[in-house]
């Protein structure tokens, strides 16, 4: 069994496991001739994410045969706090178990972690569909998610035929983001029937911090009280998040 | 802990005698200090002033401070001029005003024999309150100043302290006084109930059994103070046992070890053992049914659902709620603290009931090898005269957990029950809790599948 990947930026590695740890502190990820893949749910099922790296993403790919691979992320996080510009070779030693993160820049660091069993459930398909579509920038969902949560734990979206809003009220007060075709934050909007649909922001903020820097863009879809799906457009690959509705 | 209630108190010790305190003649009478000592201090907007133990102003069933002065005063009647002797139940107090530079001594009754009980939390559950007010009072302070990270072997007091402490067994205590034990009275009836104290000149302690376990703990230069807690948890030794160890700093690498003030000791301890159990809770099943477990004991409710979910936990508590006295009408005070799964990373504002009632809840989980998401509704009514420690959270809801609980398949059946059972209406706690509110509003996406 042969896993080998190497990336130019160990950085990439870094952001990509940052976008899972939003929702889990463990994770099981699958190599394949495609790429890498995740899914997973976080424990109370509120959110999943449906991840993909595409083996061009990488500067060297080689996987032989189709492995999966159980990682404590907060722990290899800790480890990679300190990288800056280095280059990356990942290893799996299957016989061991270990993971070798090999950094390379002026000189070489060698951190190997060992992997954990998991027992990962089979995620099916989610059978939504979604009325409306909204592209954004993410550094303007980033911004509203953050003001909202200092108001309220619940954000509402609502699209009509030309206009998309976030809301947000609490104790303290509301915050409100009107977005409407000639705003430069809403490169597009699709709305087959005006919706509105409200989720927990404890999610979206995790979600949102820590995507937010792998992709300049997001689609947000969603449905009257159906769940929220939160694509990224990364450059190789794909980030949808799931929420499930707040239903008042 | 309210905290709404720590006053500013005002510089002056006004010198009130008991007539100008308590309307009763013969109350007064009977509690008139002919040979002890009582000064009084009044925080700013005090009620207890005006009622003088007459009116019920607070709002209370009785009056908090004609308890605490009537053990106060039964207990130093009988010590006598400037030196105590009796046994340690055994028992120390490190305070946590000014730290680093904290006081500590050994707390001892003017009794001999066994006193175990009167500093053993886990045995008091059920007691009347009057019997707990009494424990704490009898008990009269010793204090000396010292740093908290004052080394091992360099103050002889804090080394018996520090021994008596880890002792097994009640020890025969004789300390001598630079001034006479006493105890300048709050008039506030919010204040934790604790009895005399003075500085020490000189402290005698007899023959020591120190607990093997304790003991094992204090001799490892090189455990961690929170793997000596576990260890000690793990081999049995009561939650106040290793507080108090904990508290006059015998775990840890030996350069880290220092004093921790009581209160927060407590805190420590119930945290540290409550997040390790936690992380076995999360490797078990989730259970089948919503659970309600109650239990009622010095006037405090409380009302605990389990709901099968993953590991999740609130604790929310509602003081003196639906009674006319409650100083601020609807507006209740309520304080409570939420963690997910993956737990918390800031100090919870409600403040030690928190970890208490937390470990009570995972020891549970653990015990009988389940998982829940744990919602804990407490009220205090007004026969809670005052606050007598964290301990009152920890074994009342353990007392509610050793208890069946009432098993419903739907949320709304178990809602309907708690809420017949407590005297706020289930949209004052909906306001307040995570837990409450994602169980009915919150969608799973398993149901989009």
């Amino acid at each position: 069994m042969v896993l080998r990947l190497r990336m130019a930026e160990a950085k990439t590695w870094k952001n990509m496991l940052n976008s899972l740890s939003a929702l889990v502190d463990e994770v099981c990820i699958t190599a394949d001739e495609e790429g890498l893949k995740v899914k997973a749910m976080d424990p109370s099922h509120v959110s999943m994410v449906d991840f993909e790296w595409s083996r061009s993403a990488f500067d060297e790919y080689e996987v032989d045969k189709p492995t999966t691979i159980g990682l404590n992320i907060k722990e290899v996080l800790k480890l990679l706090r300190r990288i800056s510009g280095e280059s990356m070779e990942l290893s799996f030693d299957e016989s061991t178990g270990r993971l070798e993160m090999k950094l390379i820049g002026r000189y070489t660091r060698r951190f190997t972690v060992s992997t954990l069993q998991l027992t990962g459930e089979e995620i099916p398909p989610l059978r939504v569909e979604f009325d409306v579509s909204a592209k954004v920038t993410s550094s303007c969902l980033e911004r509203t998610v953050v003001d909202a949560a200092t108001v309220s734990d619940i954000l509402k979206f609502k699209a009509t035929e030309d206009v998309f809003v976030m809301e947000a009220s609490g104790e303290l007060g509301e915050v409100t983001v009107e977005l409407d075709r000639t705003s430069e934050a809403l490169l597009d909007l699709q709305v087959r029937q005006p919706s509105e649909a409200s989720y927990s922001l404890t999610f979206l903020e995790d979600i949102v911090k820590s995507a937010s820097d792998l992709a300049g863009t997001v689609s947000v879809e969603f449905s009257t009280d159906k769940p929220l799906k939160l694509n990224f457009d990364v450059l190789q690959g794909k980030l949808i998040y799931y929420i499930a509705p707040y239903v008042e | 802990m309210r905290k709404d209630k720590i006053t500013v108190f005002s510089r002056s010790k006004l010198g009130l005698d008991l007539a100008r305190l308590i309307d009763d003649p013969m109350l007064a009478k009977e509690l008139s200090p002919s040979n002890v000592d009582v000064s009084y201090r009044v925080p700013r907007g005090s009620l207890c002033v005006l009622c003088k133990g007459a009116r019920m102003l607070c709002g209370k069933a009785r009056c908090p401070i004609v308890v605490r002065l009537t053990y106060y005063i039964r207990s130093l009647s009988r010590v006598r001029g400037l030196s105590l002797d009796g046994s340690s139940p055994p028992s120390v107090f490190v305070g946590r005003i000014g730290y680093p530079h904290v006081y500590v001594g050994p707390l001892t009754p003017p009794v001999h024999g066994d006193t175990s009980i009167m500093d053993m939390p886990e045995l008091w559950f059920g007691k009347p309150l009057d019997e707990i007010v009494e424990y704490r009072f009898s008990l009269v302070r010793g204090r000396f100043r010292t740093r908290v990270d004052q080394p091992m072997g360099s103050n002889r007091l804090l080394d018996e302290v520090r021994d008596l402490a880890l002792s097994s067994l009640s020890v025969d205590v004789e300390m001598t006084f630079r001034r006479r034990p006493r105890r300048v009275f709050i008039l506030d009836d919010e204040v934790q109930p604790f009895g005399a104290s003075a500085p020490v000149r000189s402290l005698r302690i007899g023959t020591l059994k120190l607990d093997y376990r304790l003991e094992k703990a204090y001799s490892d230069y090189d455990l961690k103070a929170s793997e000596a807690v576990l260890d000690l948890y793990k081999s049995g030794v009561p939650v106040s046992k290793i507080q108090r160890a904990f508290s006059v700093g015998a775990f840890g690498e030996l350069k880290r070890r220092r004093l921790v003030p009581t209160r927060w000791s407590i805190t420590a301890v119930d945290s540290i053992v409550s997040k390790a159990l936690i992380e076995r809770v999360k490797d078990n099943p989730v259970i089948n049914e919503y659970r309600v477990y109650e239990s009622n004991y010095l006037d405090n409710r409380f009302e605990i659902l389990m709901l099968p979910e993953s590991w999740s936990y609130e604790s929310i508590e509602a003081w003196y709620p639906g009674t006319v006295w409650n100083p601020r009408g609807e507006d209740v005070a309520m304080y409570g603290d939420y963690e997910g799964y993956y737990g918390r990373t800031t100090y919870a504002d409600m403040g030690g009931c928190y970890y208490a009632a937390r470990l009570a809840v995972a020891e549970k989980l653990v015990a009988e090898g389940r998982q829940a998401s744990v919602l804990i509704l407490r009220e205090a009514h007004p026969g809670y005269i005052m606050p007598v420690g964290v301990w009152q959270v920890r074994e009342n809801v353990r007392n509610a957990l050793r208890k069946p609980p009432l098993k419903f398949d739907r949320l709304e059946d178990a809602l309907r029950h708690i809420f017949s059972k407590l005297a706020l209406p289930m949209e004052a706690w909906l306001r307040k809790s995570t837990i409450l509110r994602n169980a009915l509003h919150q969608r799973k996406l398993p149901a989009y599948y």
